[in-house]
């Protein structure tokens, strides 16, 4: 065997972990070779001064240490413990109060953030809805005259408001409110007004509601369908010959109120109505959609519809409002009419007063900034810039023409 | 299986009793701080392995089940830790280079550095000292492979079973490594001390 191989040998067989075989045959080869046998001697002397290092002794303080270490891991541990749950009385608790804090405060965010969610981009089919929404006006937008003329109307026991709002509608120059909006108006009516003075009127008012509805396409729920088969509010008839076709005086909130007492109770619908009436009887009495449903049985409860004052608050917050002061009205009224038409404005309409002039327009938004710039020559425009979030479609507009004194 | 003679105190550590893991410290702690010198060749950082295997080993003392020695299973927590030092000082070492060993004293005023020795005879004491420092210096020169059965066996004097355990390697492999240590220690160990 060469010596190599026995050298690598060696170590076992030191240890006596080679074969009896191999031994034997190591055993011959170093009693034969000096190199080998060096080699076997420093290994046995290297495990000697191996063997031979002395042991050392741990630090007298090592113990200790090691105790207090452990003591202090302990100590930390079980203070993270108490800090977390202890004493019960008093965490159990703060944690509860807590946890109703934390529940309140997500149910007054999301509440918070409703509304928001709820503005979704409606069609933008040129209805006249959104003058419903811009009807909505107080009490002290009514001018003296527009009262006066309520008052003296002899079948009406009503405070002049509702007569006029009445009249409006039926004059087909103030168009219904959808019917969400229905809701809200009721209850803001009903809380103002004598609610048994109201039914003199179910007849009329039921027939408006109905015209109303039908003009409002794709804007109301329950009326989609009707809205797409209603007709133009412009062509449609008077039924009271008292009634003007235009111009007539503004009372948004009272017609609104009007329309939804009517629609509240179908039943109501009174014989004299005319032949469009009977035909708008047959559609309010069979409501065709379950949110027309919807709405009759909670205005019978005299219920105002949260989603109604969204839907109004959605309109009015979509529509682009100008605010022009003149010094002639109807001459500022009949040039920005002329403008609107020029521009190929679609359902415009006007409600005059005293001082003011409203009209209301559905118009392309490519064309709304020709319009405002049109404006300035009427006169003196408040809004000096548009709107930066106009959607693309046609854009319900609003121009108020107020006479400059 | 030969009765394990630390059992009592082993199930008071067990159920928390602290006392009970400190007479266990006390038994064992100078073959940890051997065991953990040898494989490190510093005495500071031993008793510092040796600190924190105690801590390992009484946060895991709940797990042993009884199936090797207590000691043995201690004995394997310090070569662990003592291998995870040296690796977080190889680490630092690539990355700052060789500090200066400055030494330090420690509670009792004692230099840290080396370890305390009982020779009496000053000349001899540092002739043996010399010796051994340049033996430690050759097995601390080893792979860390090598160094472990080495300590453990030709230093400690475990069994193949025990170092098997502790190494978590079969017993062919603990022989076939020493063997192969014990060639290559052979070697530098000529080299550095000369004739053997």
């Amino acid at each position: 065997m060469e010596c190599k191989v026995i050298q690598g040998k060696l170590s076992p067989f030191l240890e006596g972990a080679v074969s009896l075989e191999e031994k034997r045959t190591i055993e011959e080869h170093l009693s034969g070779c000096q190199d080998c046998s060096i080699v076997l001697e420093d290994l046995k002397k290297a495990e000697v001064l191996v063997k031979g290092l002395e042991k050392v002794d741990p630090p007298a303080w090592l113990k200790q240490k090691v105790v207090a270490r452990i003591r202090a891991e302990e100590e930390r541990r079980k203070s993270l413990i108490q800090r977390l749950f202890y004493p019960l009385r008093v965490k159990v608790p703060i944690e509860a109060f807590a946890t109703v804090l934390v529940a309140l405060a997500a149910v007054y965010v999301f509440k918070a953030v409703e509304p928001e969610t709820k503005r979704i981009p409606f069609p933008s089919s040129g209805s006249v809805a959104s003058a419903p929404a811009e009807k909505v006006v107080s009490k002290r937008e009514v001018s003296s005259s527009d009262k006066d003329d309520l008052k003296s109307t002899p079948s009406s026991s009503l405070p002049g408001q509702t007569k006029d709002v009445a009249r409006k509608q039926a004059s087909g120059v103030l168009p219904a409110p959808p019917a969400t909006a229905k809701e809200e108006v009721s209850e803001k009516v009903l809380s103002e007004e004598d609610e048994g003075s109201l039914t003199q009127f179910k007849g009329e008012k039921e027939r408006r509601v109905t015209r109303g509805r039908r003009m409002l396409a794709g804007e109301t729920r329950g009326d989609a369908a009707k809205a797409e088969t209603s007709k133009p509010i412009q062509t449609a008839p008077p039924p009271e010959p008292t009634l003007e076709k235009k111009a007539v005086p503004v009372e948004g909130r009272h017609k609104e109120a009007t329309e939804a007492e009517e629609f509240s109770k179908p039943k109501a619908f009174s014989q004299k109505l005319p032949i469009e009436g009977q035909t708008a009887k047959e559609e309010v009495m069979a409501p065709k959609s379950p949110g027309a449903e919807k709405r009759l049985e909670r205005r019978d409860k005299g219920v105002s519809a949260g989603a109604t004052l969204s839907a109004i608050a959605e309109k009015r917050a979509k529509t682009v409002r100008f605010t022009v002061q003149v010094v002639d009205t109807n001459m500022a009224r009949e040039e920005v009419e002329k403008v609107l038409g020029q521009l190929g404005g679609q359902r415009i309409e006007t409600e005059s007063s005293e001082d003011i002039e409203v009209i209301s327009a559905d118009l392309r938004s490519e064309k709304i900034k020709d319009f405002h710039d049109r404006l300035a020559s009427v006169g003196e425009v408040k809004e000096k810039e548009l709107p930066s979030d106009i959607p693309r479609g046609d854009i319900p507009i609003r121009i108020e023409i107020i006479r400059h004194h | 299986m030969v009765p394990d003679e630390d059992y009592e105190l082993v199930c008071l550590s067990q159920k928390g009793d602290l006392h009970a893991f400190g007479d266990l410290v006390e038994k064992h702690q100078k073959n940890m701080v051997n065991i953990a010198y040898r494989m490190l060749g510093d005495y500071e950082g031993a008793c510092d392995v040796v600190q924190d295997a105690f801590l390992s080993a009484y946060k895991a003392i709940g797990k042993f089940r009884g199936d090797a020695m207590f000691s043995t299973w201690l004995y394997r927590i310090v070569v662990n830790v003592s291998k995870n030092h040296m690796k977080q000082i190889r680490v630092r070492l690539r990355r700052e280079g060789p500090s200066i060993d400055v030494p330090r004293e420690t509670e009792e005023g004692e230099l840290m550095n080396d370890p305390p020795d009982p020779a009496p005879s000053v000349a001899e004491q540092f002739e043996k000292k010399e010796v051994q420092a340049k033996v430690q210096s050759c097995i601390s020169s080893l792979d860390n492979e090598y160094r472990e059965v080495l300590v453990l066996r030709d230093i400690q004097g475990f069994s193949y079973g025990e170092i098997s355990y502790i190494l978590k390697i079969p017993d062919g492999t603990v022989k076939s490594r020493l063997f192969r240590a014990r060639d290559v220690l052979k070697d530098r160990l000529k080299n550095v001390v000369g004739d053997l």
